[in-house]
């Protein structure tokens, strides 16, 4: 990872980002495609939307997708309420990405802050942040994330944030080694000895050369903390009625699986494609990135 | 190796006692920790008992010394439900889960490991990006969707495998796989990782010239050389372990710790709460302190960085 001097990674980057545009590999671009559809499905959510995804209509209940020979009223069916699921998941799609997208950021900006810190010369802080960081890696994270919403019972910000500091530690970790390498090459030894302050040096330079591995490092954690948000809704411990996510359209399904499968099975789907084409996309990142890991 | 044994069982240490102390802070900043020990439907007589046995009337710090001595003495608060000691209630949950985590972590290591070597000595062939396609898969496919897709196929449509419960080997099947997929996946693709830095070291090539068998070299020089990285994701992996047994085991309704956790927090029933995630705390540490062990053991250079510590 170290080693490469700041002109030659600037270069590379380039000739990358060139190569990139002509060979994309196609599983990437079908789960870029894949991906634009969900984020704008979310984004529009509410032009999109055929009802009102709270409307019920209890002469129409747990009615078939069109596929098991529904009718296009309900595209997608209706749930044991008789709500409309295309449009629920519509708004489902946004809350889950939209949840996963601030918790990932959350994350990325703690982690990074506290990454640069600990990789400052004062031993006490970056000992007691790289404890941190220890500890977190060693425990599963939801059963602190449980034990807190348990403790304060359910609210959305405190959920969010929950989820947010989820993923921090790694961020913490890389930045810290990346930070601690860029420090030891010459650009950053020329703007020492040019007098430049540690705010400058580290904001405007050291960081812009870090950001590879942060935008790697975001785009594997997301499917992480979509995962994390789906699996908590699912146990209804996370979004709650009356609003919804991917994970609590699936847990309520679950009740009706035998009669209505789809009910749980569609949004299911949804979170698996979310997944899977963001950790494709991470992977490809990765490799175009930083060959070297 | 002694000295980096005894830094980790300080860091251990350290950890348990971190998340004690949180819980203590958590369950204080949440309101009135009686309210959380006992209920709602506690008479002012319980109340006033209680505040003196816990010392609530006493200074924070004094508070905060006994909350670690109740704990060592065994006194981990009541489950107001049933009025009983919250440990005990655990307890009885760790067998089901013990047994379920144990199978899905040899199901993962069984379909994992092979996959991953299997994945690297044909490199960039077909068969690596079939094996890392379903690697891929495996890891985004979420445990709780790939348990209701199973439920759906084998206990609604064909009726072969029973949906709920964990009395008789066939209620195994689902909720190993499911719990095991996703830990197979990533053992895959680190195991593939694992091989592929191996085998490009020099010692390989020095294999390969005085003509060792790829069987051989496999053996002999590779895989325990890649075993060494794969043994330290074992650990992490075991913490992914106890957040999936959570959902499995509410899909499948089995008997465990996961299931009980996901009712005592939706009941709020701290104590029980506070029992489980000080478990599960001890448990990772222990994990991670064996996993240290193995490593030194399977590592030479470890070995013999005590006998250089000695002289």
């Amino acid at each position: 990872m170290a080693g490469s001097t700041h002109a030659s990674a600037m270069q590379r980057q380039t000739t990358m980002a060139e190569t990139s545009l002509r060979s994309t590999p196609f599983v990437v671009r079908l789960s870029l495609a894949c991906l634009a559809v969900f984020v704008l499905g979310g984004l529009f959510a509410g032009w999109i939307a055929p009802h009102d995804p709270a409307a019920q209509n209890l002469m129409q209940r747990l009615a078939p997708p069109v596929f098991l020979g529904g009718d296009w009223t309900y595209p997608l069916g209706t749930d044991a309420l008789g709500r409309d699921i295309f449009s629920r998941m519509l708004f489902a799609t946004r809350m889950s990405l939209g949840v996963a997208l601030l918790g990932t950021l959350i994350g990325a900006v703690i982690g990074t802050f506290l990454g640069f810190v600990a990789a400052q010369q004062n031993r006490v802080t970056s000992g007691v942040i790289m404890a941190l960081v220890d500890a977190q890696a060693a425990l599963p994270f939801q059963i602190l994330v449980l034990a807190a919403l348990a403790l304060f019972g359910n609210a959305l910000w405190l959920f969010v944030a929950l989820v947010g500091i989820a993923g921090w530690e790694t961020y913490a970790r890389l930045i810290r080694g990346a930070v601690l390498s860029a420090r030891t090459e010459t650009y950053v030894q020329a703007l020492e000895a040019t007098g430049a302050s540690a705010w400058r040096i580290h904001g405007r330079h050291i960081l812009p050369n870090v950001a590879n591995i942060l935008i790697i490092q975001i785009s594997l954690n997301f499917p992480s903390t979509i995962l994390l948000e789906t699996s908590l809704s699912f146990l209804g411990l996370g979004i709650q009625p009356p609003l919804t996510s991917l994970g609590e359209m699936l847990g309520s399904g679950r009740d009706h699986l035998l009669l209505a499968w789809w009910i749980a099975v569609v949004p299911g789907a949804a979170i698996f494609l979310i997944t899977l084409s963001m950790s494709l996309v991470g992977d490809w990142l990765r490799d175009l990135l930083d060959p070297d890991s | 190796m002694m000295r980096l044994l005894l830094n980790r069982l300080f860091r251990g240490v350290l950890t348990i006692w971190g998340v004690l102390t949180f819980v203590f802070i958590m369950l204080r900043l949440s309101g009135d920790p009686l309210d959380a020990l006992l209920g709602d439907e506690a008479t002012p007589e319980m109340i006033a008992y209680y505040t003196r046995l816990y010392g609530f009337d006493q200074p924070i710090w004094q508070q905060y010394i006994n909350y670690f001595t109740g704990l060592w003495q065994g006194n981990w608060g009541i489950s107001y439900r049933d009025g009983r000691d919250a440990f005990a209630v655990v307890m009885e949950r760790i067998p089901a889960t013990l047994y379920l985590g144990l199978s899905a972590f040899v199901f993962s290591l069984i379909l994992g490991v092979p996959l991953g070597i299997l994945a690297a000595r044909h490199r960039n062939s077909a068969i690596d990006r079939f094996a890392m396609g379903l690697a891929v898969l495996g890891f985004a496919l979420p445990n709780f969707f790939l348990g209701i897709l199973m439920l759906l196929l084998f206990t609604m449509t064909w009726q072969i495998l029973p949906s709920s419960g964990a009395g008789s080997l066939a209620h195994y099947i689902m909720p190993v796989i499911t719990l095991g997929t996703s830990g197979a996946g990533s053992i895959a693709r680190f195991t593939r990782s694992a091989m592929l830095e191996v085998m490009n070291r020099p010692y390989m090539r020095t294999a390969r010239a005085k003509g060792l068998l790829p069987g051989a070299r496999l053996r002999r020089h590779a895989l325990p050389n890649a075993a060494i990285p794969v043994v330290t994701i074992l650990g992490f992996r075991l913490g992914d372990m106890i957040a999936g047994s959570v959902v499995v085991e509410t899909v499948f309704a089995w008997p465990g710790v996961g299931r009980l956790l996901v009712n005592s927090v939706t009941a709020r029933e701290l104590a029980i709460v506070q029992a489980i995630v000080v478990l599960v705390t001890c448990t990772m540490v222990i994990a991670n302190l064996m996993v240290d062990l193995l490593y030194g053991w399977l590592d030479p250079r470890q070995r013999d960085a005590k006998a250089d510590d000695n002289g």
